[in-house]
Order: structure tokens, then sequence, then C-alpha cells
């Protein structure tokens, strides 16, 4: 490092003195500043600088530093050549030139009151990034350094020295940087993201104004990491919160994806949903800086948990009529045999007659075999009575509606099998007396089967669904497909209990929806079945009243 | 074979097979039938039965689809439904329909056996009253129109000689026609005739 003392031959006592910098905020090699002390009574500057100070004065053109030395009591002004050869000018022109003037409008206060808290010993140094016009007109960024240098004894300052340093190209750059920083953010919360950025070990977290709007934060309230997450996390979703950080952070996610509860400022809570990446890493590859988005996905969560909440209706009005019909379907099996048993016993017992006193000792056994098949005919009669016809809850129902709903329901799958829909929707719309959840169930059943059974098929896969006036008042649903017709061995009787085509199915499919319809006080047939498609009818009362 | 028939169908075989037994016991031929339209088939079973025992829910056409076929064709042979099924507004509907009875399977075979045998009797009943009327009436069509004419008269009341002036005949010719008619109907008095022709027409009204 250079170091110097005064040289002794010099008459004005400045000794100037260069030392290594912090290094700026920007990692902009600065590189060095100037120190001139000064001894105490001089107040002039020489401009017939010796030998020493000609030296120095190369060394920082070489370093590409223009300096300034400013006699606040004079006014008077020394630019070295090279300040001039920044901004354009020739040397002689920089006399006139005043700082102030030169300043872009958009720094000039800023630049200005560094100046003065510099002058009036408030900061030690003068430091500031600052445009200053050139000569043609163009604004070149420069960074400044520069300290007061002599003070007289009240300790207002007499003597001020700095250099500048062009820092436009670094600058640009930086600016460019910003700009296209600006342009994501701009395109990511155009797109409904809020982003958010977090330096880790800081805890230190800047949010976009989306993201406050969402929460409701005050744009000037700093943050903290943990002022987010975890203090507004709903304490429901903290543990899968944090497990989705920690993957990341430790490496097994590539990505911070994950949906929670944030409280908002007035207490209410709202879904969002989170994405963050760790964007930089220090030498050991620990995390340093994270950053991501968060998207208010409350509505949208909402109206999906009301979309689940109904299937989960759906379903599980659809398992409450399988017991049933479980039941009532064992119920008709277990009747027959039954049936057939009590009435062959019966049988016996009558011909008994005919063999006289020989059969007499069998006539006990047999009574008792014919009074237990009667008696678990009661039984299953019983759990029949129970189960059958549990929460039919009619009222007078749009059909229509009723068939809209189901090809909202089962579009995706429709559209997973490449079915296309045709509506022939009665018009005016008619009305029936039902269930609604047990005449979806009964719709959906019908849309699945149609499904399934064009799954195969080559060419057009067509689910038509139609509503129609039907014979004696009642209300007709159709639905067909183009499907290869009903297989042979549940074309006899396709609503047989126990009896299905699907490898994995019980059989009690259209069972039900015969059941179902039938507790309506309505039929249920099959129009057609050919191998160009299967024609489901149902018939309904229409309201009561 | 002019036993009363009672026809059976069950799409189950051993329900169908203990119904036919049982009823055999009561001594009347059975036919039994595994769907509806193969009863529907026997034109011989149709004519002859005197009871049909149906189950409700069959594959094809129902137990309730063939009580609406048979009354379409005036066929009208009392039914016992048979179900396992059996719901309230079932019952109803092929009550209403004309049914004879309604059973809930398993049931009691003697409740059974007690309707055949109340169907069959109404039946065999009804036919025999439907084979009198059409002899009477076939009686009543061998009449000549002016003997039907002197046939009404006296029915109506009127004496000889007011049938002999409303028809512009001879008395004589009144009694001639009206001893035709007393023979041709088989009857002994003006009574019994006057009963006869009552009966005749409100039957067929």
């Amino acid at each position: 490092m250079l170091g110097r003392r005064g040289p002794p031959g010099l008459h004005s006592c400045i000794r100037p003195s260069l030392f290594g910098l912090r290094a700026p905020r920007r990692g902009r090699d600065a590189g060095r500043g100037l120190q001139v002390e000064r001894e105490r009574g001089e107040s002039t500057v020489s401009a017939n600088l010796g030998e020493d100070e000609e030296r120095w004065r190369l060394a920082l053109e070489v370093a590409g530093e223009g300096v300034w030395d400013w006699d606040l009591h004079s006014g008077q002004m020394y630019r070295s050549p090279l300040w001039s050869e920044i901004l354009g000018y020739a040397p002689e022109e920089t006399a006139t030139l005043k700082w102030g003037a030169l300043l872009h409008p958009d720094d000039r206060e800023e630049a200005q009151r560094k100046l003065s808290a510099c002058l009036s010993g408030e900061s030690p140094d003068f430091v500031a990034e600052f445009r200053l016009c050139c000569k043609n007109g163009e604004y070149r960024w420069m960074a400044s350094r520069a300290r007061v240098v002599a003070r007289d004894e009240s300790g207002r300052p007499g003597r001020m020295i700095g250099v500048y340093q062009d820092i436009h190209e670094a600058r640009s750059l930086s600016d460019a940087l910003q700009a296209s920083e600006r342009l994501w953010q701009f395109a990511l919360e155009g797109h409904g993201d809020a982003l958010w950025d977090w330096t880790l070990k800081s805890g230190e977290i800047n949010v976009s104004q989306t993201f406050r709007a969402i929460i409701g934060l005050p744009a000037d309230r700093l943050l903290r990491g943990n002022d987010i997450w975890p203090s507004r996390l709903h304490p429901d979703d903290v543990r899968t919160t944090v497990a989705a950080f920690s993957a990341h952070l430790a490496g097994v996610r590539p990505i911070t994806e994950v949906e929670f509860r944030l409280r908002t400022e007035d207490g209410a809570y709202r879904w969002v949903a989170l994405r963050g990446k760790i964007m930089e890493r220090d030498r050991n590859g620990k995390p340093l800086r994270m950053i991501g988005t968060v998207r208010d996905v409350h509505d949208h969560y909402l109206s999906a948990e009301r979309e689940m909440r109904q299937q989960q209706e759906l379903a599980r009005a659809a398992r409450l009529i399988h017991v049933g019909e479980m039941a009532s379907a064992l119920a008709h099996e277990l009747n027959q045999p039954l049936t057939a048993l009590r009435n062959f016993s019966a049988v016996a017992l009558r011909r008994l007659d005919e063999l006289g006193a020989v059969g007499e000792c069998i006539r006990g056994p047999l009574q008792l075999i014919a009074e237990q098949a009667l008696r678990a005919g009661e039984i299953v009669h019983r759990v029949r009575g129970f189960v059958r016809r549990d929460g039919l809850l009619t009222a007078p129902i749009a059909i229509n509606g009723v068939v809209t709903d189901i090809v909202r329901f089962m579009e995706f799958e429709a559209r997973a099998h490449a079915v296309q829909w045709q509506l022939a929707l009665a018009e005016p719309p008619l009305w029936v007396q039902g269930d609604q959840v047990q005449l979806e169930q009964v719709l959906s059943n019908l849309a699945k089967n149609a499904i399934d059974a064009m799954s195969e098929v080559e060419g057009e896969r067509l689910l038509r669904i139609e509503t129609r006036d039907g014979a004696d008042g009642m209300v007709e649903v159709v639905v067909s497909d183009s499907g290869g017709g009903l297989a042979e061995t549940v074309r006899e009787d396709p609503f047989a209990p126990f009896v299905t085509t699907k490898p994995d199915g019980v059989g009690l499919g259209l069972a039900i929806c015969r059941t179902i319809i039938e507790n309506h006080g309505g039929r249920m047939w099959v129009e057609r079945s050919t191998r160009l498609g299967t024609t489901f009818c149902l018939s309904l009362p229409p309201p009561a009243g | 074979m002019n036993r009363p028939l009672v026809c059976v169908v069950d799409d189950d075989d051993a329900v169908r097979l203990s119904i036919g037994l049982l009823i055999e016991t009561l001594g009347f031929p059975v036919r039994c039938y595994a769907g509806a339209m193969e009863l529907l088939d026997d034109d011989d079973a149709l004519e002859r039965a005197h009871c049909l025992v149906l189950d409700v829910r069959m594959p094809g056409l129902s137990g309730v689809g063939l009580q609406g076929r048979l009354e379409r064709i005036g066929q009208r042979v009392p039914i016992i439904f048979v179900s396992a099924y059996g719901d309230v507004p079932m019952v109803a509907r092929v009550m209403r329909a004309g049914a004879f009875d309604f059973l809930q399977k398993p049931f009691n075979e003697q409740v059974l056996l007690d309707r055949v045998n109340e169907a069959v009797q109404v039946s065999t009943q009804r036919r025999r009253e439907g084979a009198r009327w059409n002899a009477v009436q076939g009686r009543l069509d061998g009449l000549t129109t002016r003997e039907r004419d002197v046939m009404d008269g006296m029915v109506a009341g009127r004496l000889n000689k007011q049938i002999a002036e409303d028809l512009g005949i001879s008395i004589k010719t009144v009694e001639q026609h009206r001893a035709r008619v007393m023979e041709k109907l088989q009857v002994e008095s003006l009574a019994e005739l006057v009963r006869l022709v009552i009966e005749v027409r409100y039957h067929t009204d």
C-alpha cells in the first residue's frame, strides 16, 4: 500500500494518503479514496503543486478517477483534466461550470443533501452516485467520494477534496437489470401472482404490492420472514407448509409448492398458493436467498371445495343406496329360494297324508322346515323395510337441470374418453317429483355406463340425453350411446342384480337405478340395444299436486 | 279335461316348480312358464286357464305387463301376483288393475292354495254363467222378427188381443207365435219368460 508523509519541502503541507476503502455496495471497484490532511492554519491551495502532488494526480488519473479540490472560502474549484474529459469538456472550460447545475434534476436533491451533511460534519464522507450533464447534453452516472480536509476554529469547512469515477456502463447494466426485473414482476403480477424475495439469514422479506394487497398489509410496514411465515399461517396448515419449505431447502424437492391459509390484517384467513425457489447459495451450498410467488386462490379454493363436497355427498348417497339396494337385491335373491323351500315342504306335508300312519314321524320335522322358511322370509323382509327408501326426499325438480349437472360432473370423464355430448332438452323445461341426489345418481350411472360402452368404439362416440313428455303425463329421460350394444350375458335382463360385464363390477348399478326410479313411482327400461348402440329410458311422475 | 287349469309364470325355476307342485295338490292341472311371453303364445292355456299365478318382476314382459296385455285382449282370468319385492305402490297398482290378490314371497302356502281355490271358483262361476248367457242368447237369436215382436209384447204385459191390434195380425196368429216363443226359449210359464228376458237384458247391458 502506498503511504506518504508530507514532503518536507512543500510549503503547504498537504499530506494526502491513499488507502483502500470498504468495498462499496454495488461491488463496483471504486478502489481508493483520497484523504488529504491539512495542517492547521493553511487556508489556500497552491496551484503550483509539487512533484509529489503531480504524481498523485497521475496515479488517480490512471485509476480512472477525476479529482476535484474545492476552496470553500474563495469558491475556487480545481478539477483535474480527467474530470473534464469524462464529461467531454476541455480542461479550460470547466472553471465556470457549477456542479449543482450539472446534476440530473432527479439526483440533485439527494446529492446536495449528502453534500450538506458532509460539510456540516454530520457525516464524515461524501459518498454519492448521481448523473452529471456532459457537454453533449447526455447524462452520465458518476460515483463520487469526498471529504472535508480543512476546517477553521469554529469548525466551518475550508477545503474539500474528492474523486470521481465514471460508472455509467456499470450503472446502465444494473438499470437494465432492474428494468428487466420490473418487467418480470409486471408479467407475474399481471398473471395474478404476488412476489416475495426472502433473505434467509437476516429474515428480511420483500414483498410486492400485490402481496401486500392479499393480506391487507400497509405499504410502509417493514417485514421480516417470520412476519409472514410462520406467524400468519393458519395453525392447521403450519405442518404441511413447513414441510414443503424444508423439503426444498434440504434439496429433496426442486421447488417449494404449497397451498395454505394466510391471516390477513382483519384477522380472516385466505387460501393462497405459494411457489418458491432458492436463487442464491453460499459456497457451501447453504441457501441465502429464496424468491417466489404467491397467488390468491381463495375463491377458487372455496368453489373447488364446494364441488368436492357435492361429489362426496353424491358418493355418500351412492353408498347408502348401495347398501339399501344390496339388501333389497339380497332380499329378493333370498326370498326366491325361501319361497321354494316353504312350498316344497308344504307339498311334502300334503303328500304325507296319502301315506297314512307310515309318514307321521316326518310330519314334525317337515312342519319345522316350513315354519323356518317363513321365519327367514320375515327377517329378510324386516331388514329390507329398514333400509328401503331411506332418505327419499322428493320435491319438484327441473329435470333439464339434473341433466346439465350430470354433464358438468362427467365432463372430465367424457373428455378423457373422447365422448361427445348431445343434449336434446325439452322446451319449455319439464318438471318431475323426485329426489335430486338420487336422480343425479341414476343419470350419472347411465352416463358412466354409456361412456364405458363406447370405450372400444372406433368411430363417433356420442352420448345423447333427451328429456321429453311421456305417456300418461309422465316425463321421460332417454340416454343413448353409440356403443356396441349390451353384452349377450346381460341383454335379457340388464337390470338383474349381481350380473355384470365389468371385471370389477358387482352388477348393482342398473339394479340400483331401477330401484330408485321405481321408488319414485316411475319405470325404467331398455328401448333399444343393437350393435349401433343402446338406449335406456326412464319415466318419472310430474310434480305432485 | 274339464278340470280347471291353473297357469304359473315365474322366472325362478325352483319357485315355479314348487308353486306348480303345490297347486297340483288341489287336484288342478297346472302349466308352468318361465316367462310371460311363453304363456301368451299358448292359446290353448289362455282359453282354458281359470287362474294365473304371476311373478311381478321378470325379464322381458313383467307380470304387470302381462296383466295389461290380457286386459286388452279381453281375457278376464283371475290373477294372483306373487313377488319378492312388492312395495306399497306396486301392490296398489296391480290391485287397481283388477288383480285377484297379491302375495309377498315367501308366503304361507295355505293362503295361496285358498286364494287359488277361490279364484278357480270365481272363474268357473263366470264361465258357467257366461256359458248360460251364451245359450240363452243363442235361443233368443233363434226367434223370428215376428216372434220377437210378440215376445216384447208379452214381456210388456200386454194381452193377446192388444198385441194382435199392435201388430195388425189376428189373435190366432199371436197365439201361435206365443207358443213358438215359449218352446224356443224353453220356458214353461209367462213368469219364467219375463224373468229370463229381464236377466238377459240386465246381463248384456
